[in-house]
């Protein structure tokens, strides 16, 4: 069995967040990683095409940033490596550090939908 | 008590959505920025939010540049400033407290500590804000003391004083206006014996010189 891509205890905190009469926290957060992940992939192959490295990190670093918010672990992880390499100037680790963050991102869409379809 | 305001500033939808949230429960009110120069841009309007949890690296401006910058305000009530930061990046913790910043929060911010710190936030905040009014009032207080000062031309035959408009005023006045001292006015001994006793001592004696006056027949 593979593990989750998101962490329940994360999503329990949010949970957590919610106030009465206000909208759900969950579906919130959630929601806008869903519209805002594709486009920092997107921006760290595009940025790699034209060997930009500090932007490779930007994308990476916020990437990582909203993951870790939802409790992606493995894709936090994975942008992580890419900020860490982008910033060293190793450009030649990206392409397979984005390919394994794109997989990754897609089971934690996946995730995503089924949490938002439920609710 | 009435809610602080909180800036809110991150480039990342999603980490402002969560801290926004975490910030609410607390009862804050909340102001959103998406990048550095939007940030600034509300931190330096004259009624700037209170406090401030801004993300470290930011398109345009980034916090430590943001922090550098609110050093630079005259204020006597400074907006304080929480910086959200990696992990892993103990270097940029200390540079970001260096260049000003209050505190820092590791990404992603837990609710309980994050709204802890701003706890403590809230307490200098309200410290300072205590403080600015205090001095305010003692200002105020201090330009409205009356004060007697510096050197004073003074006739040396009358004792009238020049007062700061060029205009010659009687001593007792002067001295009225500039404490809170009155007059009450009578003789000193020497001038009874030199003035008074003798106008007295005319007064009398032109009486005793006139003829008593009948009053008219109707």
């Amino acid at each position: 069995m593979t593990t989750p891509a998101l962490d329940a205890a994360v999503l329990e905190n949010l949970r957590q967040l919610n106030q009465e009469g206000q909208p759900d926290v969950v579906r919130e957060v959630l929601t806008v990683f869903l519209s805002d992940a594709p486009r920092r992939l997107a921006a760290i192959d595009d940025a790699m095409s034209k060997r930009d490295a500090p932007s490779v990190r930007g994308a990476a670093h916020a990437l990582k940033g909203a993951a870790g918010n939802i409790g992606a672990t493995a894709l936090h992880d994975c942008c992580r490596e890419l900020d860490e390499a982008a910033t060293a100037g190793d450009l030649d680790a990206v392409p397979a550090l984005s390919r394994q963050a794109r997989e990754e991102f897609a089971r934690v869409r996946a995730e995503i939908e089924a949490i938002l379809a439920a609710a | 008590m009435s809610h602080l305001r909180v800036l809110v500033a991150d480039d990342d939808p999603v980490s402002r959505t969560v801290v926004a949230a975490i910030l609410r429960k607390g009862r804050y009110d909340v102001t959103l920025a998406s990048d550095g120069l939007e940030a600034w841009g509300v931190l330096r309007t004259p009624d700037p939010p209170s406090m401030a949890v801004m993300d470290w690296m930011m398109p345009g401006l980034d916090g430590p540049e943001i922090c550098r910058r609110l050093r630079t305000l005259q204020t006597q009530t400074p907006t304080y400033v929480i910086l959200l930061t990696s992990r892993d990046a103990s270097a940029d913790i200390v540079t970001g407290l260096q260049a000003g910043a209050d505190d820092y929060v590791t990404k992603p911010p837990q609710e309980d500590e994050l709204l802890a710190r701003l706890s403590v936030g809230t307490r200098v905040v309200t410290l300072q804000q205590a403080l600015a009014d205090r001095v305010r009032k003692l200002e105020e207080a201090l330009s409205n003391v009356k004060q007697l000062q510096g050197l004073l031309p003074i006739c040396s035959y009358c004792k009238s004083i020049r007062d700061d408009q060029n205009y010659w005023r009687r001593v007792e006045t002067y001295i009225s206006d500039h404490s809170g001292v009155q007059f009450s006015h009578s003789f000193c001994p020497d001038c009874y014996e030199l003035y008074v006793k003798p106008q007295l001592e005319e007064l009398e004696a032109q009486q005793q010189q006139q003829p008593r006056h009948r009053s008219k027949a109707p």
